[in-house]
């Protein structure tokens, strides 16, 4: 064991031993930094890091002893952190080591031998090299680069648009002469080469000698993607240690961006010429003007950030997520704190009325900060949106057909989580839009609708909720035919009138999305119960419109956040639990009659002439009630989809919002558990898998 | 009594590895050694909310901070007979490293004693426990004077799937 290591043993048991008033404790703990610093060795990839995370806890602990912290307990916890921090710095030292790129010289290190160079391409494409100093460079430069490679993206559809809007040009030309001048820097040379074959093309796109078509932009758009594959790569190579692998379609991409490049100057015309006077004038501008730099006006000097469209605010601070999560917890702390604080006062006899005005100033304080530390989270949905505009187009091109997508309230907010979980559903739906509820050209003319086809995608906030729309022009969905099919299918039985709600919820369905008659009709038949199934776990919903011939209209709806439920507290003997508001339809205290048994055991309870099946809380969680008889407690009914259950509870404690956590990674998936709240009284409360509960109860 | 002795003698290169600090604790009459740098903190016994279908031993979960963490008792864990809680009963917080995931699990204990350095010539490898069953979350024996500390390898005391629910 080295020095270091010992050290930093010491450190450890010293923060886990001392306590935060304790003087010389920290004292000795600030020495213990101090030589833990001087015993490092010099030479280690790690050695800075290690170093400045040992300088900074330092300062915290030379600061609590000058008590110019006010929070001692909580400086004290961060030193731990830091110590763990520092033996995480550590133990990463064998996983850095192995790598031969440590000990081997990076400035023109030959590419690996396996690998052959191709001939063809007009760039020599070193590889990709890290080097363990610039792991943190390269890692920023992985951000950085992604925030690049989105805005082009933007940009391109833009440009797909017009395809001479200089704007659009010039972000496009600033991303990638960013992204390159920072891979040349830290060595990057795939990624570094195909950003300066980009870079060209663009380029020779603001001096106007080269004129963008359709062609040019889908090879930008492949390099876009090729791009987004590399970085990728590299983050990945990141954490694992070993070099990112060849990119074997660089070199063909290299070719094509040259290609286009070089069509200019010898006034060919390559893929799809927008229009033929385009072309023309294409040639007339290159052979006037020689690709040299540009003198663009609007030329930006290096590094500033790639404007894509939306008002970019220029006082943005990153913060990991990590730590604005741990912000997040330790506001939601404070609330329950300071919760606790004013119940106690409140309960003291003579209650100082000072006390108690000062108390709820805090706790006005405490709720600002919470609203505020929930709007953290928000970021935009205009991620996602971006991500549809770029399949639609691919989908159009695919398909044959002309349509266009139109995106509305971009800017609106939702939860960071929702964004990701969000994305996939309206992936299928957009495609199922296009697919299914986008007729051809030809048809669509037959029905007297323009040949192109209008799809709407629509964001806003509406009662707490965030609602996205996905409205078409489309051939509408056919009632009939799914009610004829899902009879066919059993999924219902024949004569049974539904309304015309149900009906359309009925293309949710496992049974029928997988029939492919079904598409043939109405089209949404892929994949809609996974998109059912994926809004209602972020407890949200979906509502159906549509008009035959006309189109129709898909309504997701799914709360803002997904940190925060409204639940009902319920006991049951000594235990609590939540469940959630929208799974309950509605609780009563039932009269005997209402209650019927199956061999004496299996309970049922007539609720407005439906038998509901009596799940006994209790016994499914094992704990002492406090009523035994159904008539004498509460029965809490919940519904999930067409099915419906009754939960018997002691007593209903009240309804509140509660912040979900996860039951900590210890332990695997309960059944009918979802998750855990932490009530006001800073203990934790289970909350109840509504959906779970019931499907246990009606599969016996 | 030499044949068994040298039976459980382990290669010398294993015991060495473990020499370092120690925080100890009791259960009953016998001490255990925590890797220190596997604790992460020390707090008193709180109300503990009980998670149903789990294995006897999870006592359930607690908030920290803000943070659910599962709590389980090590005397249930390790077959002891249950004791009254008296004040002195804490929760250790551990951090333990599970395929690679760091997660922290509070453990019951009777009493938290102190912080011990323990040279690695101090430690013998865990014995053999009479054929009542392995020995493999013991990672030595650490001998302080006359008494004998019994170190555990607390990732192993409390593999995931001895938390998970019993089917």
């Amino acid at each position: 064991m080295q020095a270091h290591d010992r050290i930093l043993q010491d450190v450890a048991a010293a923060t886990v031993a001392t306590s935060a008033d304790d003087l010389q404790g920290l004292a000795r703990i600030h020495s213990l930094f101090e030589a833990f610093r001087a015993a490092l060795p010099t030479s280690e990839p790690w050695t800075l890091a290690a170093a400045s995370v040992s300088t900074d806890a330092g300062k915290i602990v030379e600061r609590m002893i000058l008590s110019e912290i006010a929070d001692t307990d909580a400086a004290m916890r961060q030193i731990g952190d830091m110590t763990t921090e520092l033996i995480g710095i550590l133990q990463g030292i064998p996983q850095s080591t192995p790598a031969p790129i440590t000990q081997t010289p990076i400035v023109d290190a030959p590419p690996e031998p396996g690998s052959s160079q191709p001939a063809v391409q007009p760039v020599t494409v070193k590889q990709d090299l890290i080097d363990p100093n610039d792991s943190s460079l390269v890692a920023e430069f992985v951000l950085e680069a992604g925030e690049h490679v989105e805005a082009s993206e933007a940009a391109l559809l833009k440009l797909d648009q017009d395809y001479t809007d200089i704007e659009s040009i010039n972000a496009l030309f600033r991303a990638f002469h960013t992204i390159k001048g920072v891979a040349g820097f830290i060595r990057l040379g795939q990624i570094g080469s195909l950003a300066h074959a980009v870079e060209n093309l663009m380029d020779l796109a603001r001096s106007n000698s080269l004129r963008l078509n359709a062609g040019s932009i889908d090879a930008l758009l492949k390099a876009v993607d090729l791009m987004k594959v590399m970085i990728a790569a590299l983050d990945r190579a990141l954490t694992s240690g070993v070099t990112p692998p060849i990119q074997p379609a660089l070199p063909a991409m290299l070719e094509t961006l040259h290609h286009f490049a070089h069509a200019t100057t010898t006034s060919e015309a390559v893929g799809i010429a927008a229009s033929d006077t385009a072309t023309a004038e294409a040639a007339a501008v290159a052979a006037a003007a020689a690709p040299s730099p540009s003198q663009d006006p609007a030329s930006a000097p290096t590094g500033a950030p790639a404007a894509s469209g939306q008002s970019s605010s220029d006082s943005v601070v990153k913060v990991s997520t990590d730590r604005l999560d741990s912000l997040i917890n330790a506001i939601g702390e404070l609330v329950i704190a300071q919760t606790m604080v004013s119940q106690d006062v409140a309960s003291l006899v003579p209650a100082s009325h000072r006390v108690v005005r000062e108390l709820t100033q805090v706790g006005k304080i405490a709720r600002e900060l919470q609203d505020l530390s929930m709007s953290m989270r928000m970021v935009p949905i205009h991620g996602v949106f971006q991500k549809m505009s770029r399949l639609a187009r691919d989908l159009a091109r695919k398909s044959g057909k002309e349509f266009e997508l139109e995106i509305i309230g971009g800017e609106t907010e939702l939860d960071r989580g929702l964004v990701e979980a969000v994305s996939d559903p309206l992936v299928h739906m957009v495609r199922n839009a296009a697919d299914h509820g986008i007729e051809s050209p030809e048809d669509r003319e037959k029905a007297g609708k323009p040949r192109c086809g209008h799809v709407r995608l629509r964001a806003y906030h509406q009662a707490g909720n965030v609602v996205v729309e996905i409205k078409d022009d489309g051939r509408g969905l056919n009632k009939a035919k799914i009610l004829r099919k899902a009879q066919e299918r059993g999924i219902v039985p024949p004569g049974k009138e539904l309304s015309e709600q149900e009906i359309f919820k009925l293309i949710l369905c496992a049974g029928l999305s997988t029939a492919d008659k079904v598409t043939d009709v109405s089209g949404r038949g892929v994949g809609m119960d996974v998109v059912l199934r994926n809004v209602e776990s972020l407890r949200g919903r979906i509502d159906i419109e549509s008009q035959e011939g006309l189109g129709s209209t898909f309504t997701i709806r799914l709360p803002l956040t997904l940190a925060v439920i409204d639940g009902l507290v319920v006991r049951v003997g000594d235990q609590r639990y939540v469940i959630p508001i929208t799974s309950i339809e509605q609780s009563l205290r039932p009269k005997p009659g209402q209650i019927s048994t199956v061999r004496d055991r299996d309970e049922m309870c007539m609720v407005r002439d439906h038998l509901v099946p009596v799940v006994r809380l209790h016994q499914l969680f094992g704990v002492q009630p406090t009523h035994d008889e159904p008539t004498e407690a509460i029965l809490v009914i919940v519904q999930s989809g067409s099915l419906r259950c009754s939960l018997m509870v002691d007593e209903l404690l009240g309804q509140q919002q509660v912040v979900i956590k996860s039951l900590g990674d210890g332990l695997g998936p309960i059944s009918g558990v979802s998750g855990g709240a932490i009530l006001g009284d800073g203990n934790v409360c289970l909350i109840l898998d509504a959906p779970g509960i019931i499907l246990s109860a009606s599969g016996q | 009594m030499s044949d068994s002795s040298t039976s459980t003698i382990p290669p010398p290169t294993k015991a060495t590895t473990h020499g370092g600090k120690y925080l100890t604790f009791a259960l009953g009459k016998e001490e255990y050694g925590l890797q220190i740098l596997k604790v992460r903190e020390i707090i008193g016994l709180m109300d503990i909310t009980a998670v149903p279908r789990t294995l006897p031993h999870v006592r359930g979960v607690i908030n920290l901070r803000g943070q659910v963490i599962t709590v389980v008792d090590l005397r249930a864990k390790f077959d002891m007979q249950s004791v009254e809680k008296t004040d002195q009963t804490c929760i250790i917080v551990v951090e333990i490293n599970q395929s690679g995931r760091k997660l922290n699990i509070g453990i019951i204990v009777d009493r938290v004693s102190e912080v011990l350095d323990i040279a690695a010539e101090k430690i013998e490898a865990s014995p053999n426990l009479g054929g009542s069953g392995d020995a493999d979350f013991i990672l030595g024996m650490g001998k302080i004077g006359d008494s004998v500390k019994i170190l555990l390898d607390i990732d192993q005391v409390l593999s995931t799937d001895d938390l998970s629910i019993a089917a």
